[in-house]
């Protein structure tokens, strides 16, 4: 069996045309860290887990605060669940594990999380000639519990708001698609993701449900893909910085 | 069997969560003409809340009447013991003013009750009440309310609340304030259980019809808090029967089919 052939067979065994397109770290639809104006369809809801490469998360070495403990960044895990109503509205809520050392312990582990809502608004659906544009946020809530605490220290570590344009092109069958946008980060933590961002995909006309991405996240290139089996399985893998794995797996269902 | 999912945030335990479950056996008595009683066990199988919640006791054990006055407005008498370790007696209205709004209004008259570590009570004189407008929008299945009122915590506050309903499954997101405990916001899920044909007797013996999971986003737990009188109350199902002056989520294809037998 050549390799085309195996190709061939390995998509068929892909139930549906599902277009996997999920940002997945939060749940969303997006790319890898950048966010993109695909919206999953109305109806799907999401349940997922991502192990989070330390390069992934918000501080750095040294810092007192953020995914850091004693000094040192740590590899985590987040779990996330999203939905979408509607076309043009998606929402999700992640909660990511902090590794801290608690009172009368020896060494530390996973004992505290940070939670954060997203949300995502396409106000402009993609046509013809014209590219998709959406607006969102993530941890956004977090950020005004914080302006009314006296000592909170724990919300808005993954605060960031965004606009994002996407286009797709369709040559020979293969689908490809640019994505370009900017997103304001209102915290230290992950400031060095403030920017424009770009990203690109690619659907091979052969394996539709599988995506290939690269994206540019302001700070870092990354790659990666990620894939829809059998309808629900969704699963993503990525290279931050093009050298250090991080990756997911979802159940993503339709709820109509 | 059912099932009661709990999970609660306290910093510097060394857990990420503490976790209470509990399984819900319940019965229904439809006794005719609307009357019913319905009663449902927490029985702990996994414990990490303390000594209080280790015991066998009552979530719910009431007894209710519904009735129509009229073809808009429709009233539920409620009397027993109610969720959060209250128990009293309770009124519900629904007042239908158009296809896509109501006015809904409850006042319950309640005192503090716990059958957990030891029996526990206080006399029945706390009163609340909550009412507003729902909004429904058939096209897209979805519902908006909006409520405010007096809560078991004795704070006042507001809760809206904006929900869509798909098949057998509920998904809502809801902000509140209370003037003691302040905002809070959140989201839930309300998710009818299979199987979705059922046998209905006039006594029921069954698991809960609802896996129902609400996230609060601030950790107290105390604002805008308050009390449902049947096992089976949610925000998909309301307060009423499906065929007592349908509005809202009553006009949607079922969740269950039922074949009746006496």
């Amino acid at each position: 069996m050549n390799v085309r052939a195996f190709l061939i067979l390995f998509a068929s065994m892909l139930s549906g045309c599902i277009a996997s397109r999920a940002q997945l770290y939060t749940g969303m639809s997006g790319l890898i860290k950048n966010p993109s104006a695909e919206m999953n369809d109305s109806g799907d809801a999401v349940i997922a887990g991502y192990y989070l490469n330390k390069h992934f998360t918000p501080g750095n070495e040294g810092d007192r605060i953020g995914f850091v403990s004693h000094g040192k960044k740590y590899d985590t895990f987040d779990f996330s669940v999203a939905l979408t109503p509607f076309s043009w509205i998606e929402i999700g809520y992640t909660f990511t594990l902090h590794k801290t050392l608690a009172q009368g312990a020896t060494k530390p582990r996973y004992n505290q999380k940070d939670r954060f809502f997203s949300i995502k608004l396409r106000p402009l659906k993609e046509g013809k000639y014209y590219p998709a544009i959406a607006i969102g946020s993530n941890d956004f809530i977090g950020s005004a519990f914080r302006r009314r605490s006296q000592s909170g220290t724990g919300a808005g570590y993954f605060a960031n708001y965004y606009i994002v344009a996407t286009k797709h092109f369709t040559p020979r069958g293969q689908r490809f698609g640019v994505d370009l946008g900017y997103r304001y980060v209102p915290v230290t933590y992950g400031k060095r993701w403030q920017g424009v961002v770009a990203g690109v995909t690619w659907r091979p006309k052969w394996i539709p449900n599988l995506r290939v991405i690269a994206e540019w996240t302001g700070n870092e290139v990354n790659v990666g893909a990620d894939i829809l089996l059998w309808k629900h399985l969704f699963l993503q893998a990525a290279l931050i910085d093009c050298r250090y794995f991080s990756g997911g797996i979802a159940y993503k269902v339709n709820l109509f | 069997m059912g099932v009661d999912f709990n999970c609660r945030d306290i910093y510097y335990n060394n857990r990420v969560y503490d976790v209470l479950v509990n399984l819900t056996p319940g019965v229904r008595w439809n006794m005719g003409r609307r009357w019913e009683i319905a009663a449902q066990l927490y029985v702990p199988v996994i414990n990490q809340y303390g000594d209080k919640y280790k015991y066998v006791r009552f979530r719910v054990a009431s007894v209710s009447k519904q009735l129509a006055v009229g073809n808009r407005w429709k009233m539920k008498f409620s009397g027993g013991i109610f969720t959060a370790e209250s128990y009293g007696i309770d009124m519900k209205n629904m007042f239908v003013i158009k296809p896509w709004l109501a006015l809904t209004a409850q006042i319950g008259l309640t005192g503090y009750m716990s059958m957990g570590h030891k029996w526990e009570a206080s006399p029945m004189t706390k009163v609340t009440f909550a009412a507003g407008p729902e909004f429904y929008l058939s096209r897209w299945n979805t519902q908006f309310s909006l409520r405010g009122g007096r809560y078991l915590f004795n704070d006042y506050g507001a809760e809206a609340e904006a929900f869509r309903h798909f098949k057998h499954v509920s998904v809502g997101v809801f902000a509140s304030y209370s003037d003691r405990w302040k905002e809070n916001a959140g989201f839930k899920v309300v998710v009818m259980i299979p199987p979705y044909k059922r046998v209905r007797r006039r006594v029921n013996f069954r698991p809960a019809n609802d896996f129902r999971f609400k996230y609060n986003f601030e950790a107290t737990s105390y604002g805008n808090r308050g009390y449902v009188t049947d096992p089976e109350e949610n925000e998909r199902e309301g307060w009423f029967d499906n065929d007592l002056i349908p509005w809202g989520t009553n006009l949607m294809e079922r969740d269950f089919k039922y074949i009746r037998k006496k």
